[in-house]
């Protein structure tokens, strides 16, 4: 639904572009049209452009990127530190396995979210 | 300049078309601007009730799967968790504040107990930590449930009196209000999954410093660990987790401060705060007091205990947005909490000396948070 409504700005602010171009053609070359006339009638619709623009953006505000959730697992011994992804249990200070470096005991030292490197 | 050159002139069919063209407009921008102000106010009004509701409802939801997850419920808990999200507490009178403080805190207390006894009953076989993440869990369903019901009313209420200005204050609040309610909804998921979030920092703080020593309970849902630090003997405080609690921080100081004697040189309390719009999530601030977003009764136990025995009080904050207090923990918050650390450590060293007791509170709600 989100990704159907997205290209909706650009194809509005196109449209009205087009519409402008052709308006200002038509009042260079059709002389019983009134210059002020036109141009009322020129700026009528790029407000009326801008009104629906501005609608169609408050409707299709992109979605909030899903954040993925990272567990630091640390070492009270030595520098030992590595990130993974969060699993259910996990919380911080909590014990883990021993250090595999120097054998001292692993520990969840922060969990924090982050954005997807995909949706930026 | 003559009166009939502000008319329309030319043909017959000209001047009544320009005249009606005026009137539409006269009309437009006077008698029904009222009206046309009035439905884009509703419009704007419903489109946010219709997210309220969504909210709301979703709440409701994972409250549900998660007691049947949690309290492995064979029976649906549903119309029990409908009858309890209407829960209210009133407010002691402050006509006469006269021990106002007192009154507060036995009904909060009051509310703590009706929580703790729905949880187990609703979800009697969850453990001790479920059971704290479940009372909060419960706290978010309520506050999107009243949320949406308190916006509805007085949508209700402006089209019911067509009141403009009951409209143009809910509408012109719906910006503050979805705010909140999408702080809130972003927290069910580190609520239900026992996640820290942004109002952790503080014990999270505190956790740093008991890690590896034992720590025993001093309070209600508060513990405490003596530290030893460069000569010096750290009390830290916290509430007991890594459940959704906040704990009794004020009474826990008092049991401390009591315990000692007095030869307490330093009280240093670390809390998230609210950060100002434009200042950076993880900043950390220094200043005097009571560092403790409490309704009041933990706080003044502390502010009065401390100026008993004439103890300096320093307060650190990690500052955040109020989305980021309610939302699981971000790294910006990960990263204030260690210089957090830093700043107490500090604080210890050029403010102490060795052989002073000093006690160090992590204020917050520790889900998610252990005991170090």
């Amino acid at each position: 639904m989100r990704d159907m409504r997205r290209p909706l700005i650009p194809t509005l602010a196109a449209a009205s572009v087009a519409l402008a171009i052709i308006l200002i053609a038509l009042s260079l070359t059709i002389r019983q049209l009134e210059a002020a006339a036109s141009l009322l009638f020129f700026l009528t619709l790029v407000v009326a452009s801008a009104s629906l623009i501005a609608m169609a953006a408050q409707r299709g505000l992109p979605a909030k990127p899903t954040p993925s959730f990272i567990s630091v697992v640390s070492c009270l011994k030595c520098d030992n530190r590595e990130e993974r992804e969060f699993r259910e249990g996990d919380f911080v200070f909590k014990r883990l396995d021993k250090c595999p470096k120097c054998g001292g005991e692993l520990f969840i030292s922060a969990i924090y979210a982050v954005k997807r490197a995909s949706e930026g | 300049m003559e009166l009939a050159q502000l008319l329309p002139s030319g043909e017959p069919y000209q001047v009544l078309l320009s005249l009606a063209y005026l009137l539409a407009f006269i009309m437009l921008f006077t008698m029904f601007n009222q009206h046309f102000q009035r439905f884009w106010w509703t419009r704007d009004v419903e489109k946010a009730l219709v997210k309220l509701d969504r909210y709301a409802k979703q709440s409701k939801e994972i409250l549900v799967k998660t007691v049947v997850e949690r309290g492995k419920l064979d029976s649906d808990p549903s119309k029990m968790i409908d009858d309890f999200l209407e829960f209210f507490v009133i407010e002691p009178v402050d006509k006469d504040p006269f021990g106002v403080l007192k009154r507060l805190e036995h009904l909060l207390d009051l509310e703590r107990d009706q929580f703790r006894h729905f949880v187990a009953r609703v979800a009697p076989r969850a453990d001790a930590v479920s059971a704290a993440n479940l009372e909060s869990l419960l706290a978010v369903a309520m506050a999107l449930n009243l949320i949406y019901k308190i916006t509805r009313h007085y949508l209700i209420l402006s089209k019911r009196t067509k009141s403009l200005l009951v409209l143009m204050q809910i509408a012109y609040s719906i910006p503050l209000i979805l705010r909140i309610a999408e702080a809130y909804y972003n927290s069910l998921d580190a609520f239900s999954t026992g996640k820290p979030i942004g109002d952790s920092a503080g014990a999270m703080v505190a956790g740093r410093f008991m890690l590896g020593h034992p720590c025993v309970e001093v309070a209600e849902d508060v513990v405490a660990s003596e530290v030893p630090f460069e000569g010096r003997t750290l009390v830290v405080l916290k509430a007991d987790g890594p459940g959704g609690k906040v704990g009794k921080p004020g009474d826990a100081v008092v049991n401390v401060l009591e315990k000692y004697r007095g030869s307490v040189a330093r009280i240093i309390m670390v809390d998230a705060a609210a950060k100002l719009e434009g200042e950076r999530s993880g900043q950390v601030a220094e200043g005097v007091g009571a560092a403790i977003g409490d309704p009041g009764p933990e706080k003044y136990k502390i502010e009065e205990e401390a100026t008993k025995y004439r103890i300096p009080l320093d307060a650190i904050a990690i500052k955040e947005a109020i989305e980021e207090a309610l939302s699981t923990m971000r790294k910006e918050l990960v990263d204030g909490v260690e210089a957090a650390v830093e700043r107490v450590k500090n604080i210890i060293r050029t403010r102490t000396k060795e052989g002073d007791v000093v006690v160090l509170a992590g204020i917050g709600n520790t889900i998610g948070v252990g005991n170090g």
